[in-house]
């Protein structure tokens, strides 16, 4: 194949473009089920308990998570190879952490008799931090997918608009989740 | 000149205007040797915009095909009641035993009919087509800014129609709940035949769907944003590429709505969870689930459900702006009118979603702001008709089947938006709700007038997809016998809904006093078999003018101004063969200073008069 070499500040350009609409269908998706969770709310028959105490953790673990993909990328721009790797694994651990997090919260609530099923504030709560999840768990593939490509390989200045993209992404489930647990916590428990 | 792509491939390109795919390389013009296509990539996974139109395109047909013969089927029932074809039982086996299509089956033929025609045909074949083939092509782009996520679209687009068609032959068969889907008919499995099996394909097939139509977007979105050559200002793009960039915009901020409504439905089928439902009884039996709101996924459903109409229509209003001005020999008149208007229309579609919901027991007052919204639309859709309209004032027309089409749709849309302002109205709402005064409106304003924008587009843009004309004769034929087949069949309606006729009703034996719209039932459901033959004449002039029509012999047959038309008369995968063309002008300077046309890449003489900037 002939190839010659992209300008990459196009190409990332449009790439970051696509990924703010992208995040704009997102951001969709969550306004529908939170403004649905509100109508509901209004109806009546509405059951408030208490969050599992271990989502507070879970924020501050991902709000970590977004310190050190800050530094990842800052490590990135100044071509340090291994603190690079470092901020980035780390992120991904943190990433992980959160999911597993979640995971346990949902049994600590399950076990509080607050069931999926049961009344319907419980049932929004497992929908909206479930969806919230599968959008972090993305984010967590895309981390392992970077931590390969770095791999024993010297850093591309060319490519750091990828990563750019990638912490973008990550800041805002980051922040998602900040909207989502606060607006949980006054209107679910 | 600097964006030249004919320099050696080994060169690199400092050009920054016209870098083409976000994926991987630049894409060399064909005359440059580059990596060999074989029959798999260059057809099916194919990554030229080009390409996927046409595959878009072709599944809309095929969608066209199967929802026509579906509402032919119905209309059997509505026609002919209680009169036997044994040939429907041999096809449809119980669902017609006797030859008399039972109840379920009615429901779920009105059921996909509505899907089929809403989402599969006038959503995925409309814009899928034109804005894969048109965006690249009229911004003087070599392919999308990312030709792997459009590819992606069409195989999401692929993946959703295989699993809709296979809730066709599942032992309970497709969903029947209404294309609206709403609860609880579509949220507890044992509500009907069609709620069980065929209502989770449905759903999932829809989540499909929407991946499909949400990769679509971002492709265009920046596609147009991005990707245009030199001197393509955003007030000289076509007006396709206008409609269809809003139409992408409106799809991105809807459609996610109505995944979350599809989530939250599937939880209540399959989860237990009581998100829309509350204290239901099914043959006596109490359901579990309680607390739920049925209304409230009428609303999630609308706020996507009246963009989701606008998107259809969209489309239409570019393509034929577009087919009006060529064919009318004369600038679109109005050009910014006719893009504020679409923004308007745009940003109003997100507002007036509660209109489809006046007899939900809605707060009046709520009601009355929803209807001062809903007849804000009036205003844009007359600027624009009233601008096509100019448009034709003294043109020097050709007549041409895309052009009738064109026409056509003017016809269409006025009629069927006329009525649009007694339903916009909750007082007349009120009554008319769910009678055939409803169907009468939408089929004529959204479906058959977005049909005939997007037949304009298929003759129109027929020679730059396949290099070779559709046959004319059969063309007028096929529009003739559509336009006025169409009227026949929905205008009657108008009459039966302004006096109760309820829809989605399977028989109307139970009603005396609609037994006298025997006949006229009879009449409409032979029109609309009419109406079905001719677009099977126009299948066959499509396929056949893919293979035999007479060959396209010049680069730009209708003598038109935008960039699409200064490519090969087939365009290889980059679409230029040179570098992309300069674009000096808007496309729309026709019968200028005694020049018939100018195209788009012909620089501004000294001293010629600026009609538009």
């Amino acid at each position: 194949m002939m190839t010659a070499p992209l300008p990459e500040e196009n190409r990332y350009q449009a790439l970051r473009l696509m990924l703010y609409l992208a995040i704009a269908s997102m951001i969709m998706l969550f306004a529908a089920l939170t403004s649905a969770l509100l109508v509901s709310k209004g109806k009546g028959d509405w059951q408030l308990f208490t969050l599992p105490p271990i989502f507070w953790v879970n924020t501050l673990v991902i709000l970590l998570s977004s310190g050190s993909m800050y530094l990842a990328v800052r490590s990135y721009r100044a071509l340090q190879y291994k603190p690079y790797l470092n901020w980035l694994l780390a992120t991904t651990l943190l990433g992980s952490a959160f999911l597993i997090g979640q995971l346990l919260g949902w049994q600590q609530l399950t076990a509080g008799g607050i069931r999926l099923s049961g009344n319907v504030s419980g049932s929004y709560l497992y929908v909206i931090s479930g969806a919230h999840a599968v959008h972090v768990a993305g984010g967590v593939v895309m981390l392992l997918i970077s931590l390969l490509r770095s791999w024993r390989r010297p850093l591309n200045p060319a490519r750091l608009g990828g990563l750019q993209l990638l912490a973008t992404y990550w800041h805002f489930v980051d922040l998602l989740w900040l909207y989502l647990m606060m607006f949980l916590y006054f209107n679910v428990s | 000149m600097a964006h030249d792509m004919q320099q050696p491939a080994t060169s690199p390109v400092t050009d920054h205007v016209h870098f083409q795919t976000v994926e991987g390389d630049i894409r060399e013009p064909e005359h440059i040797p580059h990596h060999k296509e074989n029959f798999v990539t260059k057809y099916i996974f194919s990554q030229d915009h080009k390409t996927i139109g046409k595959q878009f395109l072709i599944t809309g047909m095929f969608w066209a095909f199967v929802g026509g013969m579906l509402s032919l089927i119905f209309r059997l029932q509505l026609g002919y009641p209680g009169q036997s074809f044994p040939i429907l039982e041999t096809l449809f086996g119980k669902w017609a035993a006797g030859g008399v299509i039972s109840p379920e089956f009615y429901y779920k033929l009105v059921t996909m009919h509505g899907t089929l025609l809403v989402f599969f045909v006038l959503t995925a074949g409309l814009s899928g087509t034109f804005a894969n083939l048109l965006i690249p092509l009229q911004c003087g782009a070599r392919d999308m800014a990312s030709p792997f996520l459009n590819m992606l679209s069409y195989w999401f687009f692929f993946a959703a129609s295989v699993v809709m068609l296979i809730s066709f032959f599942i032992p309970d068969g497709a969903a029947d709940v209404g294309w609206t889907f709403y609860p609880p008919l579509s949220g507890v499995r044992e509500a009907s035949v069609g709620s069980r099996a065929g209502a989770d394909f449905w759903l999932i097939s829809m989540a499909l769907f929407i991946i499909s139509s949400l990769l679509g977007g971002l492709n265009y979105i920046t596609t147009v944003l991005n990707l245009r050559t030199k001197g393509m200002s955003m007030n000289r793009l076509p007006l396709t590429v206008w409609a269809l960039l809003i139409t992408a915009i409106l799809g991105l901020i809807s459609f996610p709505v109505l995944l979350g409504a599809a989530i939250l439905v599937l939880f209540d089928r399959n989860l237990g969870t009581s998100f829309f439902l509350d204290e239901i009884y099914i043959s006596g039996q109490h359901l579990d689930q309680v607390g739920g709101n049925a209304i409230l996924y009428q609303h999630l459903f609308w706020f996507l459900g009246h963009p989701e109409v606008y998107i259809i229509i969209l489309p239409a209003f570019g393509l034929v702006s577009e087919v009006l001005a060529n064919n009318a020999r004369k600038p679109i008149f109005g050009y910014r009118a006719m893009v504020l208007s679409m923004m308007a229309i745009a940003i109003l579609a997100f507002v007036v979603w509660a209109h489809h919901m006046f007899v939900t027991g809605l707060n009046p007052f709520v009601a009355s702001v929803f209807v001062f919204l809903t007849l804000l639309v009036a205003v844009p859709s007359a600027v624009k008709v009233f601008n096509w309209l100019a448009t034709l004032w003294q043109g020097n027309i050709r007549f041409t089947p895309a052009m009738l089409f064109a026409i056509g749709f003017v016809s269409l849309f006025i009629s069927g938006g006329l009525t649009g302002i007694f339903l916009g109205n909750s007082s007349l709402d009120i009554p008319l709700h769910d009678t055939y005064f409803v169907v009468a409106h939408f089929h004529i304003v959204m479906g058959v007038s977005a049909f005939f924008g997007m037949l304009a587009g298929v003759y129109h843009w027929f020679p730059k997809m396949f290099g070779r004309y559709m046959n004319q004769t059969l063309g007028y034929v096929h529009f003739w016998v559509t336009l006025i087949g169409a009227y026949l069949v929905f205008w009657p309606m108008h009459y039966m809904g302004l006096i109760g006729l309820p829809r989605r009703v399977w028989s109307l034996d139970a009603y005396q006093n609609f037994s006298m719209y025997g006949d006229l039932n009879r009449f409409m459901t032979d029109a609309a078999m009419l109406v079905f033959f001719a677009q099977i004449l126009f299948i066959l002039n499509f396929v056949y003018s893919i293979f035999w029509g007479r060959k396209v012999t010049e680069k730009n047959p209708w003598k038109s101004n935008s960039l699409e038309w200064t490519t090969e008369i087939v365009p290889g995968h980059g679409n230029w063969k040179g570098p992309i063309p300069t674009v000096y002008r808007w496309p729309y300077d026709y019968s200028k200073n005694g020049e018939e046309f100018i195209p788009q890449t012909v620089p501004y003489k000294p001293g010629e008069e600026k009609l538009h900037h």
